[in-house]
């Protein structure tokens, strides 16, 4: 079972894999900086458990738990 | 204004400052460009250059060329010249504290190959996260020129027009990584790719990083997103918004109303009474008063909005409501377009302009009129005042209040069918993937929360007001047409025998004024409206209805509270507009033409069950169609929310009489 965003702990912090989200999702992300390579840090998640605050590079973007189970994270 | 030598386009990413900016460089000569469709608006300003004024276009904010929403698709339209004349230059807006996506979208800018001027913005958030941006040496790497600015205290504007007056002498065109701008190659893993890694080749030795401590921006944002602190912060300032709609909007609309009212005044009195002077007073003065009266909601709401985007806090509550409406394939955009529905669905479909996902943002749009707004508590309060009788369950709740509370309750319940109903059959289109970017704490600009209500108040009464307008007077008309002589002639018959016979003149005054009153209701009764009720009467006799009630609802179709007013006329209530006790014993004597009483509690229940989920309110059709682009989308609400009324208006009546309240 290999590690994708979703499960990270909040302050945790990883490398992306992957992604596979469809394709218009998968542009949007990448486009924002999310790929491959990208460093991601989860900061928080909301008070009912999603979605979740992430870091990437200098900004912060908030991302919902689904999607982020589409992003593999590098183990 | 002088006329523009030449269109520059302002872009950038949303958040980087780009509407300060714009404001700053064009001031007050600004004018506002609407998008087709789903209403996106921008903006074009004069620009002085030292060598005379241009015309600067302010562009949606967005992340990319490669158009995913409405608002890049109308980025791409105006880039290219199809809304208006092509750009000559491009002035692209960069955020110093977040530099590498802002190069990723310079990067497609640059790309379209226009002489182009950066402006390098919040070099001071930058410094506080430990980053330093130096400017000239990014002018050297991008070979454009860079000026430093801060739009929020006009730093840099001066050099700003400088730089881009002698760009454009120049005509240089700006050369980006050249990767494909358009269609499927731009959106390829490899160019997305290959434009981040030229953004990090151009960073290289441009920008510094040292270790900061947590910024103040952080701490601020642990604390307003925390499981418990966010929260309660949240139904706080929720609370005060919807506190501030009811009452400080109450004030001003009062005072509305008597400007309205004096300005009536002024208009009416040297006109001799007739027609012209009901259809000015009845028709245009009530309707222009019913435009004006929904100018302080919006203000106030969206002096709100205004800066909860403009410091970043909308895209907190966004992320902390998002959960409970993510079911309904909604996300946490809808809460506050929803919320504000409860005071007042005109203000809140306008809200809805935050959310950028089309099929979203209809769907808020077209549920919003279901939650119980304030003019519907009136029609309310009347009705259970009038028919329940103060009985109390379980020995301490008063049964009138459970009756409102449920009433409430219904049109939430509702909505949640709706909205997941709505999004599953609504046509696909872009992928819903919700990811809003969490944007630095700031102190919102005066002149942004400024522009953005003033704005939003103009276009209000410009757009919808027109349509308000003339649904009133043709509901008038419909009322007060036709108007046969021999009716006329046996009120002045009437008023003849009084003035003979009797003494006093009180009684005299009285005895006129109950006649006036009857004349009224006489002439709405045999009106095109009232024969119209009649006609359409068995279709709400499942309600339990008299055709003088449709024919109330008809005449409320402008505007639900107008029920309670036109029931009054109707019924020929006794007593003045502010005695609702003659209104209440009116409907309680009120009989059917067999002499059985009109209202029972369960035709008061079905009524007030219709009214919380009818769309008796012209105002928020003719803000759906104005937002949707659509009158079918109006069309369809009117609709939905009838039927939906319809069905639990009988279903409500015929369990009241299973239960004997017949």
């Amino acid at each position: 079972m290999s590690l994708t965003l979703d499960l990270l702990e909040d302050g945790q912090s990883g490398t992306i894999d992957g992604l596979r989200l469809q394709q218009a999702s998968t542009v949007r992300l990448m486009e924002m900086g999310l790929f491959e390579g990208s460093r991601v840090t989860v900061l928080r998640r909301a008070p009912m458990g999603d979605p979740m605050e992430i870091q990437v590079g200098d900004y912060r973007l908030s991302l919902r738990r689904n999607e982020a189970a589409l992003v593999d994270i590098a183990s | 204004m002088s006329p523009a030598r030449f269109r520059v386009a302002l872009a950038g990413n949303p958040n980087v400052g780009k509407t300060t900016l714009f404001n700053a460089l064009t001031g007050l000569n600004q004018r506002t460009g609407n998008y087709p469709g789903v209403t996106v608006s921008w903006h074009v300003g004069q620009w002085d250059l030292p060598g005379g004024g241009v015309e600067l276009v302010d562009l949606p904010g967005s992340y990319s060329l490669t158009a995913l929403s409405p608002d890049e698709d109308l980025v791409q339209k105006l880039l290219q010249g199809l809304e208006g004349p092509a750009p000559s230059a491009l002035l692209a807006i960069i955020d110093a504290s977040n530099p590498e996506r802002n190069l990723y979208f310079l990067s497609q800018l640059m790309d379209l190959g226009l002489p182009t001027v950066v402006a390098l913005n919040m070099g001071d958030v930058a410094e506080s996260k430990g980053l330093k941006v130096d400017a000239q040496a990014l002018s050297k790497a991008l070979g454009v020129r860079v000026v430093a600015i801060r739009a929020h205290k006009k730093d840099g504007l001066q050099a700003l027009a400088e730089a881009m007056e002698r760009c454009v002498g120049e005509g240089k065109a700006a050369k980006g990584p050249g990767l494909p701008l358009n269609g499927a190659a731009a959106a390829d893993p490899a160019v997305i790719r290959g434009r981040y890694e030229w953004a990090r080749n151009k960073l290289a030795d441009v920008i510094t990083r040292s270790e900061v401590g947590v910024r103040f921006s952080d701490r601020v944002d642990k604390v307003l997103t925390h499981r418990v602190w966010g929260v309660l912060a949240l139904v706080l300032v929720m609370g005060m918004i919807f506190q501030s709609i009811y009452a400080w909007s109450q004030p001003l609309m009062d005072l509305l109303e008597a400007f309205v009212d004096w300005g009536g005044k002024l208009i009416l009195s040297p006109l001799p009474a007739g027609i012209l002077k009901d259809l000015l007073s009845d028709g245009v003065i009530a309707g222009v008063g019913s435009i004006l009266v929904f100018v302080p909601q919006i203000a106030v709401l969206f002096f709100f909005i205004a800066i909860l985007e403009d410091c970043g806090y909308m895209a907190r509550s966004a992320f902390l409501m998002d959960r409970l409406f993510a079911k309904l394939g909604l996300s946490g955009r809808s809460f506050i377009p929803l919320l504000s529905s409860f005071a007042c669905a005109v203000p809140g479909i306008l809200a809805t302009r935050t959310i950028a996902d089309r099929k979203e943002r209809l769907t808020t749009m077209l549920v919003a009129p279901l939650m119980s707004c304030s003019a519907r508590l009136p029609v309310y309060t009347v009705l259970i005042a009038a028919f329940l009788p103060g009985r109390r369950v379980f020995g301490f709740i008063d049964q009138r209040a459970l009756v409102l509370l449920a009433l409430y309750c219904l049109g939430v319940a509702v909505a949640v069918p709706v909205a997941f109903l709505l999004r599953k059959y609504m046509k696909a289109g872009a992928a819903p993937l919700f990811l809003i970017e969490l944007p630095g704490y700031k102190w919102p600009d005066v002149h942004t929360v400024a522009r953005r209500v003033t704005e939003q108040c103009r276009e209000f009464v410009a757009n919808a007001g027109t349509i308000i307008l003339a649904v009133a007077v043709v509901v008038w008309a419909l009322g007060a047409f036709p108007r046969p002589q021999a009716l006329f002639d046996g009120f002045q018959a009437r008023r003849q025998a009084v003035e003979l016979q009797v003494a006093s003149a009180p009684v005299k005054a009285a005895e006129g004024a109950a006649l006036d009153r009857l004349e009224q209701g006489e002439l709405m009764r045999q009106s095109w409206l009232g024969r119209l009720g009649r006609t359409i009467n068995p279709l709400f006799e499942p309600l339990g209805w008299d055709w003088r009630v449709t024919m109330a609802a008809l005449a409320s179709i402008p505007a639900r509270e107008v029920v309670i007013g036109s029931m009054g006329t109707i019924f020929s209530a006794t007593g003045g507009d502010g005695d609702s006790g003659g209104l209440r014993q009116a409907l309680a004597q009120a009989r059917r033409d067999d002499g059985t009483p009109v209202f029972t509690i369960a035709v008061a229940l079905s009524l007030m069950v219709f009214f919380a989920l009818c769309a008796q309110c012209a105002s928020t059709l003719a803000v759906i169609r104005r937002e949707s682009g659509h009158w079918g989308w109006a069309a369809f609400t009117f609709s939905y929310m009838t039927v939906l009324a319809w069905g639990a208006g009988a279903l409500v009546f015929h369990a009241a009489v299973a239960c004997g309240l017949g």
